[in-house]
């Protein structure tokens, strides 16, 4: 449901140090399992609290990030072999429990970035302590933010590098020779000039009583066998062809029953009057549990749960008035009027004054749903005070405290287990499915899962934000940009899921992408407006960046068709101290053909975006029928994320990317009508499909800086290329997207 | 009683005579390779042989079953053996995987009605949804399954 949850609303005292204290507590909800380092069990010996070496040679990761597709198993257990001194394959991925040593430090910083526009630098005294609180709540067990491999590029390596250590001083022990002349690889430890070598399952239990190093080293780059390497194969790949990979869905418990949902279907409604004599009677049934803002019910199987579920009688309250499209469209605009600085640079207000040329234009973007594959679903046992929780997140920290508060147990009585999750894209970051079950589990006394239909999936989603960007620029009398303002309309998604950013300045998911410009532009100004209303909104793949890449990746080509200049040609000459984001451009237009002619009907339309440290250009090539029949024949992008951990990983990621924000592009809308959602499935919430997919090529730049992120930042280059190029064909500017709502077809 | 073969097995269920077919696999035989994804046949998430037939296993309800002969993806091969999930992994198809299932049966039932699918055909029967959008690999796998032979 809409609005701040009491269990995450800050507790400010009286707005002092000790509030933002017991602020800071509720959001960083901590869970110390006893750390398991230097124990044995029966197979063998933990030499990390994330990493399990088996008396039969096994090394085991025991990850904290979840994996959702996007390769974290794999990225993060290449990082700990390649130290290590394993192969992948002697290697095997597992879901730990929640626990603090998880934690991902990495989206902790990602709040301080300069890009989040604080416009404060790094501010000490009060403010200083302020901000660092802030970063310390955000630093929860959490896969989001392109982070996972950010956050353990250097923590999963150094974890390798001390067990590789432990293992060793073990081996030489044995042998009694020094540290110095042994080496670990392949799983074994050798002493070269002896010839002797011992397997790592044969040390593991000795290796486990020894003291990890003081000083850590890790291997120089070019020693690097795995790390980079084409031949690395994804961990999860075999399971995923044959069945076996356990999702959320096919968690299965002894005497379990199961739970259809219906969710009030007006936001901010809630249940007024239910009928369940019909329901109660049908065969299999073993309760109806009703809240304010759900009636659930629980058979012996799936089926007889919905089908009993569709024979409820049931009244909802309407929600809020003015919780519609067109409503809030019109929010939207009033709000832009009054939208507040975030960032200037110069002065643009005078410079806009003073140009030759001036143009603007306004962009509109709809709500969008994550829709992942697997439908939202959750799985709970309870056991006494004890709580067990299978579920497909991923947010260990906030799941674990929010069942722990629907429970009335500590969080510490929460057991969490992580299962593959179908599909992410920022809705498992939300615990609303979790709670749900808990609450049902509480009245059935039996293992429950409860599993959401698509239509309750489509219509009470966390939506990517409605939004309207207004874009202003100057050209002077050379054609040469000299002024632009991007003022961005939305509702914040960190109010309710993180209000403690709003302790140091606004919300930064609603204006990230417009800040912080690579442009040599000399005077720039980026504001933000907030509106508020019912419709609960949330993290969607790349969150802001979806929203402002594409206002100002297509206002910048507005301004280059001003300037009389090509498109690349107007971005290379704004971005001369941008080095990596030329030669980004360059790439992807040598290796699409950019400058090529084009028949009749076709074009090609370049966008670039830096988002979540990593920067995407992309070139895509669009044919446009006379009926507006639009195919997207191909898309080439250039990547720069840093160090690449994994070439095919980032490969699938980019392209995954592409062909979700495309289904955004085509298609993507949600609707709004009297508080409810008029979209419920697959038909009337369409997405790309195979005959729709284009050819996608995607070239890495080699590089040496630390690792950026993947999962995320080929999404936002996508919509803009793609709508420049359709102005390249038809001479019709694109400022509000789906496609379908612009007389086009696909 | 409803009498079946799955994957090569004769099994019996007992269900209301409207239960879908993805829910007799699921809940009533124990085989959760088979995953729901829409409910109304939209998606594919769900497809199983039937015969040699791909259909939506949401939408094929237990009454039509009696007698009737089921692959789901557990029946293809236990090692990824079968060429098909070798094809996919030579191409490193999955990403979260949860429409792969039904992915590749519906590419082993066009293998098997057309051992050498151009791109049309491929573009006509794979109408799967996949949402970490793998197409192009779906497409690249299909094709070297193809030359390698069913």
């Amino acid at each position: 449901m809409s609005g701040p949850r009491p269990s995450r609303r800050a507790v400010l005292i009286g707005g002092g140090a000790l509030g933002l204290l017991v602020g800071v507590g509720v959001y960083a909800a901590s869970r110390k399992p006893p750390s398991l380092a230097g124990t044995l069990d029966a197979d063998g010996a933990y030499l990390h609290d994330w990493l399990h070496v088996g008396h039969d040679g096994s090394v085991t990761l025991r990850s904290g990030q979840s994996e959702m597709g996007q390769g974290a198993f794999t990225g993060v257990a290449t990082l700990i072999a390649e130290e290590l001194g394993c192969r992948l394959d002697q290697m095997r991925v597992e879901t730990g429990p929640a626990a603090d040593y998880f934690k991902n430090i990495g989206v902790g910083r990602e709040v301080l970035s300069p890009n989040h526009g604080l416009a404060m630098g790094t501010p000490r005294g009060f403010l200083g302590g302020v901000v660092n609180f802030v970063a310390e709540a955000a630093t929860q067990q959490i896969t989001g933010g392109s982070s996972t491999i950010v956050d353990r590029y250097d923590r999963a390596r150094a974890v390798g590098a001390a067990a590789r250590q432990m293992l060793i001083q073990a081996a030489a022990k044995s042998w009694g020779v020094p540290v110095g002349e042994c080496a670990a690889e392949d799983g074994a430890v050798a002493h070269t000039s002896t010839k002797r070598s011992l397997s790592f399952g044969a040390l593991c239990e000795s290796a486990a009583k020894e003291t990890p190093p003081a000083h850590i080293e890790l291997k120089a780059r070019e020693a690097w066998k795995l790390i980079g390497s084409e031949k690395v194969a994804r961990v999860d790949v075999p399971a995923k062809v044959n069945g076996a990979a356990k999702y959320g869905i096919d968690v299965r418990r002894p005497g379990m029953v199961f739970a259809a949902i219906a969710n009030c279907p007006a936001f901010g409604g809630s249940l007024k009057r239910l009928d369940d004599s019909k329901a109660a009677k049908m065969p299999g049934i073993v309760k109806v549990v009703s809240r304010p803002d759900f009636v659930a019910v629980v058979a012996d199987t799936t089926w007889r749960a919905k089908r009993a579920l569709a024979a409820l009688d049931i009244v909802w309250s309407d929600g809020p008035e003015g919780t519609d499209s067109p409503s809030i469209a019109k929010a939207l605009a009033a709000a832009l009027g009054a939208a507040g600085k975030v960032e200037a640079k110069g002065d643009f207000a005078a410079a806009q004054a003073g140009a030759t040329k001036r143009i603007s234009a306004e962009y509109s973007l709809p709500y969008l749903a994550h829709a992942t594959m697997e439908p939202m679903n959750c799985t709970v046992e309870i056991v006494g005070d004890r709580v067990e929780i299978w579920a497909p997140t991923q947010a260990q920290s906030v799941t674990v405290a929010d069942a722990a508060k629907a429970a009335s147990v500590s969080s510490d009585k929460v057991n969490l287990h992580t299962t593959y999750l179908g599909g992410g894209f920022g809705r498992r970051l939300e615990s609303d499915f979790v709670v749900q079950a808990v609450e049902i589990a509480k009245e059935v006394g039996k293992p429950v899962q409860l599993l959401w239909s698509r239509e309750e999936d489509i219509q009470h989603d966390f939506y990517r934000p409605m939004a309207l960007v207004r874009a202003e620029g100057g050209l002077d009398s050379q054609g040469r940009p000299v002024a632009l303002r991007l003022a961005t309309a939305s509702q914040s998604i960190l109010a309710r899921v993180f209000p403690p950013i709003t302790w140091i300045g606004p919300d930064f998911t609603q204006f990230e992408g417009t800040v912080g410009l690579p442009y040599a532009i000399p005077n720039t100004r980026a504001e933000v407006a907030t509106i508020s209303n019912a419709v609960p909104v949330g993290n969607w793949r790349s969150v802001g960046h979806s929203l402002t890449a594409f206002a100002k990746e297509s206002f910048i080509d507005e301004m280059a068709e001003a300037a009389g200049a090509d498109p690349l040609d107007f971005r290379l000459a704004m971005l001369e101290q941008q080095p990596r984001l030329i030669a980004l451009l360059k790439l992807v237009a040598q290796k699409s053909g950019y400058r090529d002619k084009t028949p009749a009907g076709r074009g090609r339309g370049v966008a670039i975006h830096t988002s979540f440290q990593s920067a995407v250009a992309e070139v895509v090539e669009v044919s446009v029928g006379d009926n507006g029949a639009l195919k997207v024949e191909r898309v080439v992008a250039a990547v720069d994320c840093g160090t690449v951990v994994n070439p095919d990983v980032v490969r699938a990621q980019i392209e995954g990317a592409i062909v979700y924000g495309l289904s955004a592009a085509l298609f993507g809308k949600i609707t709004l009508r009297n508080g409810r959602v008029e979209q419920s499935n697959f038909p009337d919430y369409a997405v790309v499909h195979m005959a729709q997919a284009p050819r996608i090529e995607v070239h890495i730049v080699e590089s040496s800086e630390p690792p950026g992120g993947v999962g995320e930042p080929g999404l936002p280059p996508l919509a803009p290329a793609l709508a420049n190029a359709i102005h390249k064909v038809t001479g019709k500017r694109i400022r509000s997207l789906p496609l379908i709502d612009q007389g086009f077809t696909a | 009683m409803t009498k079946i073969t799955v994957n090569g097995v004769e099994r019996e269920f007992d269900v209301e005579p409207d239960t879908p077919l993805l829910w007799v696999i699921r809940d009533h035989l124990g085989l959760t390779g088979t995953k729901f994804g829409c409910g109304v046949a939209a998606c594919g998430a769900c497809t199983v042989l039937l015969g040699d037939e791909p259909v939506r296993s949401c939408s094929v309800l237990a009454k039509a079953l009696d007698g009737a002969s089921i692959t789901t993806i557990e029946g293809l091969s236990n090692d990824g053996s079968h060429p098909v999930q070798s094809a996919w992994i030579a191409e490193q198809v999955p990403q979260c995987g949860y429409c792969q299932s039904g992915m590749i049966l519906a590419a082993v039932a066009l293998l098997k009605a057309k051992p050498k699918p151009t791109d049309a055909d491929i573009d006509e029967a794979i109408t799967n949804i996949c949402r970490c959008g793998t197409y192009g690999r779906v497409r690249a796998a299909i094709h070297r399954a193809a030359e390698a032979g069913l």
